[in-house]
C-alpha cells in the first residue's frame, strides 16, 4: 500500500468512526430527551389530574350549596384539565339541566352514557330534557335505560324513574303503557310508600278506578295514619258510589286529620246512603221510600230553582201527584226515580246543589243511571 | 462551507428522509416540552396570583413580559422576531443555519411570555424551534448545502404539527408560507417530520384534538349564504387587524435596547387589566375558543371579546412581546364566525337551533386565511380540527372571500410585511403564487434571422448577419432529416480570415430544442451559451414552429421588470418608516444579491430534486426581487 492509500484509508476510517459516534450521540441524545419528556410529561399528567379532581371537588361543593353558574365554571375548568374526565362531564351535565341549558347538557350527558351506559342518572337527565322538549319516544327510551342502569346509593333512585315514565306515557297518551308500568312500580313499592296514593290517582285517571282503590285501600291500611290518602280513598270511593266504604275512609280521614271540610264528605256519604234505593239487603218498603225521598228532594230543588214555571210543567206535575199518593200504591222505586231523573235533566244549568242531601240526590241518580 | 462532504452519495435522499423522521422525534419532545412548560409556568403565576389582590393579576403578564422580552433582547437576540421570518431566512439568507441559542431562547422566552397569560400563540414559537433542531441536525449529520437549507423548514413542519396536533395543516402551511413550492422530495420530508413530531406530540399529550368540536351538519343553501357573510366580514376585519398591529409594531419598535422590555411590560398591563373585566382574552385563549365552538356566548359577548383580544394581540405583537400570532388570529376568527352566526340566528336568517359550531370553525379558517394568506392551509386546518368533511364547502367559499376582500384593502401579506420590517428582503410566496412566467411561444421568431445551408458562401452569410443585426447565423443541415445547428459570428469571422468558402466547412453547433410552453427560465436554461434555440411541435417532434433567441428571452425580462410596480415601504400603510426598526444584522445585511447569488450557486446538475427546487424557486423569487428593486 502507498502512503498516499493508507493515509486515504485511515481518513475513511476516521470519517467512518466520527460519522458513527456523531449517529450515536444523537440517538443517545433523543433517548435521554425521550426518558426527559417522559418524566415531565408524567409529572404534567398527574397535575393536571390532581387539579381536574380539585375542581370538580369545587363544583359538587358549589352544586351542594345550590350554586349552579359557579359549579358550572368549576365543572369547565376541571375539564379543561381532563378532556376525558367523567365525572366532570356527568357533573356539568347534571348542573346545565339544572339551569335549564339542554342542548349543550345533552351533549355532555350522552358522551357519559356513551361511555357508561350504566350511568342511570345520567340517562335519566337525558330523559328529562327529551321529555321536556315532547320526544317521546327518546325520553322513554332513556328512561327505560335509567331504570336498568345502575344507581347511587343516596339522591334519586330507581322508582323515581319509573315514576317519571309513567308521567311520561300518560302524557303521550300511551294508557295501556302506562298501567303496565304503574302495576310494575306498585310491586318495587313497600306497601306503606306514599307514592302507593300517587300511583292509585293515576289508575283512577285511567278509568282503573277498581284498581286504584285496592291500591289505596291496601296503602291505607299498611301506612296506618295517612289522612290524606284517606280521603282520597273516600273520594275515589264516592266516584264508584260505594258510600259506606267512602264514608268509612272519609270517618278516618277526619279522625287522623280533624279538617272540617271532610266532614261535609262524611254528612254527604251518609245522605247519600239514606237515599240510595239500591242498597243492599233493602226491603221493598225500604226503597219505595228512599224513591219517593229522592223524587221529593228532586222537586224540591226543581221548584227551588224554577220557581212558578213549575206549575205547568207536566214532570212537575206528575211529581207532585206521584208525591201525593201513598207508596203502597206506586209499582216500584223506578217510578220516583225515573221522574227524580227527568227532574233533574230539566233543571238549570245554574243550579246547583246547596245541601249535602242535594249533592247525595245527585250521586244516587248518577249511581242508578250508572247501574 | 463547513462540514460539506467532499462527495454526493446516491443514498442522499434517502439520509435526508430518514433524517425527517429523527427531526420529527425531536420536534415533538421538544414541543412536547414546550407545552408542559408553558402550562406550569401559567399555573404556578395563576396560584401566585390567586387569593392576591386584584393587581397581582396584572403584575403578572407584565412581569412574564418584562422578563421574555428581557431575555430576546439582552440574553437570546438569535431569538427575537418572527419564527416563520427566521425560518425563511435561514432558508434563503444563510444556507439553513439556525443559531442554538435560538432553539433555547425561543423556548425560554415564550415559556415565560406565553405562561403569564400574554395574547400571543406557541404555534410560532414551536415552528421556529422545530427548525432551530433540524438545523443542528443538519449540522451535526453534515448535508449537502441544498439539504442544509431545506432542512429548516422540515423542522418548521414537525414543530407546527406537533404544536397544533394538526399533521396536514403543518405540511401545508409549510409549503404554501416557506418553502413556496410542491416537490416531491421535500415534501416527503416535511410529511414524514410531521407525522412523526405527531406521533410523538400525541404519545405524550394524548389524542385529543386541539378543540372539542361539536357535531356540524350539513348547511342548507340559505346557511351558506351566512357563511358568504362570515368570509366578507373576515376579509374586512382581517385587514384592519393586520393593519393595526402593524402601525403599532412601526410605533412601538424602539433603538434604545433597555426601553423594548419596558414597552412590553406595559402589554403585558393591558393584558392584566383586561382579564379583570374579561377573563376569556387571558393566555392563549383556546379554552374561549372551545366555549364558543359550544355556543356559550352570545353575540354581543363576542364581539366585545374579539375585539379585546385583538386589541391585545396588536399591543402585544407592536411592543414585541415574544410569541406568535396564530392562536390569537384563530381567537378572533372564532369571534367573528361565532357572533355573525348568531347574529344570523337572532334574526331569523338560518334556524335558531342552528349549531354554532360550523361558523365558529368557518371564521377561524376564513379569518386566518385573510391574514396569514394561506388559502389552502387554512381550509385543511379547519378540516383537521374539526374532523368534519361537510364543513368544507362553506369553508372554501368563506376562505375565497375573505382572501379576495382582504387582498386589495391590505396588500402585504402579514408575514411579507413582518419581513420587510425586519429589513429582510425575502421571496413573497403570494407574488410566487400568482407570477406568470413568460411562454417559448410569447418570444417565438417566425422566421430564423439569418438561416443558412452547408452550401452558402461565408462571406455572404457575415453580410447577411451583419444586416439583420444578429451575430449568428441558423443552418440547417438534410441528412434524411432536418437537424439544425448554429454557428457564432466570430467563428464565421474566423473561417473567414482563415480563407473558409462554404459554411459546411466550418463546424457547426447542435442548436438546442424547446417547446411553445417551456417557461422563459427553461428556455434560459436550454440555451446556455447558445444563442437561438429551435422551437418545435410537442405532438410532431421534426415540426420547426420558430425560434427562440437569448437576447428575446433577455428582453422579455427588461419589460417585466419595467412593469412591474414600485416597491412597497416596509412600513404599517401612512407611517413613516420604523425608527427604531432593529439594525440589518450580518445574515440579513444584503440587497437581495447575496442570497440570489447563493441561491443559484447550487449546481444545477444536483439532480435529487431538492435542490431543484430551491434553485427553481430562488431564480423566481431572485425575478420577482430584482423587479421590485428596479421598479423601486
Amino acid at each position: 500500500m502507498t502512503s498516499s492509500g493508507a493515509s486515504d484509508f485511515a481518513r475513511l476510517r476516521v470519517m467512518l468512526s466520527w460519522s458513527w459516534v456523531r449517529t450515536a450521540l444523537v440517538f443517545a441524545l433523543l433517548g435521554v430527551l425521550f426518558v426527559a419528556t417522559s418524566f415531565a410529561s408524567g409529572a404534567y399528567r398527574r397535575e393536571r389530574e390532581r387539579r381536574a379532581e380539585a375542581e370538580l371537588e369545587r363544583g359538587r361543593a358549589l352544586v351542594a350549596d345550590g350554586h349552579l353558574s359557579p359549579a358550572i365554571d368549576a365543572f369547565r375548568s376541571s375539564l379543561e384539565l381532563a378532556r376525558d374526565g367523567i365525572d366532570a362531564q356527568y357533573e356539568l351535565g347534571l348542573a346545565l339541566v339544572g339551569l335549564g341549558q339542554d342542548a349543550e347538557a345533552r351533549a355532555y350527558l350522552r358522551t357519559v352514557v356513551d361511555r357508561q351506559p350504566s350511568r342511570s342518572m345520567a340517562h335519566l337527565a337525558l330523559a328529562r330534557i327529551a321529555a321536556r322538549t315532547r320526544r317521546f319516544d327518546d325520553a322513554r327510551r332513556r328512561y327505560e335505560a335509567a331504570i336498568t342502569g345502575q344507581w347511587p346509593p343516596d339522591g334519586e333512585s330507581r322508582l323515581d324513574a319509573r315514576m317519571e315514565l309513567i308521567q311520561l306515557l300518560r302524557e303521550a297518551r300511551l294508557s295501556r303503557e302506562a298501567v303496565a308500568a304503574i302495576g310494575v312500580a306498585r310491586a318495587e313499592l313497600t306497601p306503606d310508600d306514599p307514592r302507593q296514593a300517587e300511583l292509585a290517582a293515576w289508575l283512577a285517571s285511567e278509568g282503573q278506578r277498581d284498581e286504584a282503590a285496592d291500591v289505596l285501600r291496601a296503602y291505607t291500611e299498611a301506612a296506618g295514619n295517612d289522612g290524606g290518602a284517606f280521603a282520597r280513598l273516600g273520594h275515589l270511593e264516592l266516584t264508584r258510589f260505594q258510600f259506606a266504604s267512602a264514608r268509612a275512609a272519609f270517618l278516618r280521614a277526619v279522625e287522623i286529620t280533624k279538617a272540617k271540610d271532610l266532614q261535609e264528605f262524611v254528612a254527604l256519604c251518609e245522605s247519600a246512603l239514606r237515599l240510595d234505593p239500591s242498597g243492599p239487603r233493602l226491603r221493598t218498603r225500604t226503597r219505595l221510600l228512599r224513591g219517593r225521598d229522592l223524587l221529593r228532594l228532586a222537586a224540591a230543588m226543581d221548584s227551588r230553582c224554577r220557581g212558578e214555571v213549575t206549575a205547568i210543567d207536566p214532570r212537575s206535575v206528575e211529581a207532585a201527584r206521584l208525591l201525593a199518593l201513598p207508596v203502597s200504591r206506586v209499582e216500584g222505586p223506578e217510578s220516583y226515580v225515573d221522574l227524580a231523573t227527568g227532574l233533574r235533566a230539566a233543571r238549570p244549568s245554574g243550579c246547583l246543589a246547596t245541601s249535602p242531601e242535594e249533592r247525595a240526590l245527585d250521586l244516587v241518580l248518577d249511581k242508578l243511571a250508572a247501574s | 462551507m463547513k462540514g460539506v462532504p467532499p462527495s454526493r452519495s446516491s443514498a442522499e435522499p434517502q439520509r435526508f428522509l430518514l433524517l425527517a423522521i429523527l427531526i420529527g422525534a425531536f420536534a415533538g419532545l421538544v414541543v412536547v416540552c414546550f407545552h408542559i412548560a408553558i402550562d406550569a409556568m401559567s399555573w404556578w403565576a395563576l396560584d401566585v396570583a390567586a387569593g392576591r389582590s386584584r393587581a397581582a393579576l396584572v403584575l403578572v403578564p407584565a412581569g412574564g413580559a418584562l422578563l421574555a422580552s428581557a431575555l430576546v433582547t439582552f440574553a437570546f437576540k438569535a431569538a427575537s422576531g418572527s419564527g416563520l421570518t427566521a425560518t425563511k431566512s435561514a432558508v434563503y439568507v444563510s444556507d439553513g443555519e439556525i443559531p442554538p441559542s435560538t432553539i433555547v431562547g425561543k423556548f425560554l422566552a415564550c415559556t415565560v411570555s406565553l405562561g403569564t397569560g400574554n395574547a400571543l400563540g406557541p404555534e410560532d414559537p414551536a415552528l421556529q424551534i422545530g427548525a432551530g433542531l433540524a438545523s443542528r441536525l443538519g449540522r451535526v449529520f453534515q448535508l449537502q448545502r441544498g439539504q442544509q437549507r431545506l432542512v429548516g423548514p422540515v423542522g418548521a413542519a414537525a414543530g407546527i404539527a406537533a404544536a397544533f396536533n394538526t399533521p396536514i395543516t403543518a405540511v401545508l402551511f409549510v409549503i404554501e408560507e416557506v418553502i413556496g413550492a410542491w416537490n416531491a422530495a421535500v415534501l416527503g420530508s416535511i410529511v414524514l417530520a410531521s407525522v412523526s413530531a405527531v406521533v410523538v406530540s400525541r404519545t405524550f399529550l394524548g389524542n385529543d384534538p386541539l378543540f372539542g368540536t361539536p357535531i356540524v351538519g350539513l348547511a342548507p343553501p340559505a346557511e351558506l349564504g351566512v357563511y358568504a357573510v362570515v368570509g366578507v366580514a373576515c376579509g374586512l376585519l382581517a385587514a384592519g387587524y393586520v393593519r393595526a398591529a402593524a402601525w403599532l409594531r412601526t410605533r412601538l419598535s424602539r433603538e434604545q435596547r433597555w426601553q423594548r422590555p419596558l414597552l412590553a411590560a406595559g402589554a403585558g398591563v393591558c393584558v392584566g387589566v383586561a382579564a379583570l373585566f374579561a377573563p376569556q382574552t387571558f393566555g392563549v385563549g383556546y379554552t374561549t375558543i372551545d366555549s364558543v365552538l359550544h355556543g356559550r356566548y352570545p353575540w354581543q359577548s363576542l364581539v366585545v371579546l374579539g375585539t379585546i383580544k385583538a386589541a391585545l394581540t396588536a399591543v402585544c405583537f407592536g411592543a414585541g412581546v415574544p410569541g406568535g400570532m396564530f392562536a390569537p388570529t384563530l381567537f378572533a376568527g372564532a369571534m367573528v364566525g361565532g357572533a355573525v352566526g348568531d347574529l344570523a340566528r337572532e334574526v331569523g336568517v338560518v334556524s335558531p337551533s342552528t349549531p354554532i359550531g360550523g361558523f365558529v370553525l368557518v371564521g377561524m379558517g376564513s379569518f386566518f386565511a385573510a391574514v396569514f394568506r394561506a388559502p389552502m392551509t387554512s381550509i385543511f386546518m379547519v378540516f383537521e380540527v374539526s374532523a368534519s368533511y361537510v364543513v368544507m364547502l362553506p369553508v372554501m367559499i368563506a376562505n375565497t372571500l375573505a382572501y379576495l376582500v382582504t387582498r386589495p384593502l391590505q396588500p402585504t401579506p402579514f408575514f411579507d410585511w413582518v419581513a420587510q420590517f425586519e429589513r429582510l428582503a425575502l421571496p413573497s410566496h403570494e407574488e410566487l403564487r400568482e407570477f406568470e412566467p413568460h411562454r417559448v411561444e410569447d418570444l417565438l421568431m417566425r422566421q430564423a434571422p439569418v438561416l443558412a445551408t452547408p452550401k452558402d458562401a461565408v462571406a455572404a452569410l457575415l453580410e447577411r448577419a451583419s444586416d439583420q443585426g444578429v451575430d449568428f447565423v441558423v443552418v440547417r443541415t438534410e441528412n434524411g432529416v432536418d437537424r439544425w445547428s448554429y454557428v457564432a459570428g466570430d467563428d464565421l469571422r474566423r473561417a473567414a480570415d482563415n480563407g473558409v468558402a462554404v459554411l459546411g466547412d466550418v463546424v457547426a453547433t447542435p442548436m438546442p430544442a424547446l417547446f411553445p410552453d417551456d417557461t422563459s427560465d427553461g428556455a434560459l436554461r436550454a440555451l446556455g451559451a447558445a444563442p437561438c434555440a429551435v422551437v418545435e411541435s410537442r405532438t410532431e417532434p421534426r415540426q420547426v414552429l420558430g425560434w427562440v433567441s437569448l437576447d428575446s428571452v433577455l428582453a422579455a425580462y427588461r419589460d417585466a421588470v419595467g412593469a412591474v410596480e414600485p416597491e412597497r415601504a416596509p412600513t404599517a400603510p401612512g407611517a413613516p418608516p420604523p425608527p427604531g426598526a432593529p439594525p440589518p444584522g450580518p445574515a440579513t445585511q444584503h440587497d437581495g444579491s447575496d442570497a440570489a447569488g447563493d441561491l443559484l450557486a447550487v449546481d444545477p446538475g444536483a439532480g435529487d430534486g431538492v435542490e431543484a427546487a430551491t434553485t427553481g424557486r430562488a431564480s423566481a423569487g431572485v425575478a420577482a426581487a430584482d423587479a421590485r428593486r428596479a421598479g423601486g
